[in-house]
């Protein structure tokens, strides 16, 4: 795992997430930039890794926005699936963009939903933004995803070969 | 190096980072709210860059069509500031009026000249528009409690600060709470913030009529707001289906803040 690229490339999904992605977004839902690169990593990098990546990822979604202001339920919610989907991902094969793309929705929901859940703990969830959150966002996310796949590939140099080699490591 | 990090089993690995997380959860807000801070300060620029051309590209596509709509459809910044300045304008001379009358002809100083403003860029907005980061803190006498305005109106209070950088929490975040007075009564209550971009305001008896379109002003506040300056306007007024006695006040704020770039911070009154 090349750790220096993976820090660049959740530093600059997790600026681009605050800033940039407004231009995209449609009725104020953007895609969770974030999301996508959990869903990635958690499918293409050794399960070790994945637990780790899942985790950093979940604490860059935390610092850029956090749920009603706190930090943490992202944290655990990201890391959480993240591994889950790692383990899942050594016995189902998630190669289609199509599997791919209904993979990110579903982590999108399940993150959301226990982000929210967390955040009973400490304080009163938003429910105004929560189905934007639950439904829109992890949809239009799984859109455009799995053709976000493809550069952050290339720039972890993570071939699709490695990714079936990994899973048959695993098996 | 390589070999240690091998021996670690997975399931120590995972307990680890779940353990690390529910200590930011369980941190105390003002420690995890400075590193958010701190993360908007050393990219500020990055951040501000890209959501100036994320505003700019959002009001693009708009303004390419005024030339087709008739002026009364299409609200532009412009008017809607100077809209807000008129409603301002109103409250400083209802104001001004009162002070004559009570201290019986003496001609007040101009309120808003007494107030100092600061001006700040936005570095991080709210993705769901609750709170707002700017890049001045308390090196430039940013201090919690000091009311933030956009487009000539209140937005926010200044709700957490940093060397460079503050956290701005907007009036329609759920735990914001502004004293506020309604209309040109003397109506004073506690506005509070709703999800969904509007704010409440309790406790205002259903004997006092409160017509739509009321403007809703934040309360002159000694030493933090010299005179009342507009922060909304009632968008729906009923009475409150739980108590028949008290009206369910409904109100939106009267800036567009998806919009700004930047926002003026009302320095303590000297």
């Amino acid at each position: 795992m090349r750790w220096f690229r993976f820090a660049l490339v959740v530093l600059v999904a997790t600026i681009l997430q605050t800033s940039l992605v407004g231009i995209i977004s449609i009725r104020g839902i953007r895609p969770d930039l974030l999301l996508i690169l959990l869903v990635f990593f958690a499918i293409s990098i050794d399960p070790r890794d994945a637990i780790v990546a899942s985790f950093a990822i979940g604490f860059a979604a935390d610092l850029s926005n956090p749920v009603r202001d706190m930090m943490g339920p992202q944290i655990i919610s990201f890391g959480i699936f993240g591994t889950l989907l790692s383990d899942v991902h050594s016995v189902v094969s998630i190669q289609r963009m199509t599997h791919q793309a209904v993979t990110i929705f579903i982590m999108g929901l399940l993150t959301a939903l226990l982000s929210y859940l967390l955040t009973f703990l400490r304080a009163e969830p938003a429910t105004a933004h929560f189905a934007a959150e639950l439904l829109w966002q992890p949809l239009y996310s799984a859109v455009i995803g799995p053709f976000l796949f493809f550069p952050v590939a290339w720039w972890m140099r993570i071939t699709r070969k490695g990714r079936h080699r990994r899973r048959s490591a695993l098996r | 190096m390589t070999q240690k990090w091998t021996r670690v089993s997975r399931r120590m690995l995972f307990t680890w980072c779940l353990l690390g997380g529910l200590i930011c959860m369980f941190a105390p807000v003002s420690l995890t709210s400075k590193l958010q801070l701190a993360y908007t300060y050393v990219f500020s620029w990055p951040l501000q860059a890209g959501h100036s051309l994320s505003v700019a590209s959002a009001t693009f596509s708009p303004l390419r069509n005024v030339s087709k709509s008739t002026d009364a459809e299409v609200a532009t910044t412009e008017y809607r500031q100077l809209k807000n300045r008129v409603a301002n304008l109103e409250a400083r001379l209802r104001e001004a009026r009162r002070e004559i009358e009570q201290l019986s002809g003496v001609r007040a100083v101009p309120q808003w000249e007494r107030m100092e403003f600061l001006l700040a860029d936005i570095t991080l907005p709210g993705q769901n528009q609750d709170v707002l980061r700017i890049n001045r803190g308390q090196q430039y006498g940013v201090a919690v409690g000091q009311y933030v305005m956009g487009d000539m109106s209140i937005i926010g209070v200044v709700s957490d600060v940093s060397p460079k950088g503050a956290k701005v929490k907007l009036i329609t975040d759920p735990t914001s709470q502004i004293a506020v007075t309604l209309g040109e009564s003397e109506i004073k209550r506690f506005m509070k913030g709703e999800v969904g971009n509007v704010a409440k305001i309790p406790l205002v008896s259903a004997l006092q009529p409160v017509p739509k379109g009321t403007k809703v002003y934040a309360k002159k506040m000694p030493g933090l707001l010299d005179v009342p300056v507009i922060a909304g306007q009632v968008r729906q007024c009923r009475i409150d289906p739980e108590d028949s006695s008290v009206l369910d006040i409904t109100v939106e704020p009267v800036c567009e803040i998806a919009g700004l770039t930047s926002v003026m911070v009302i320095l303590s009154s000297p």
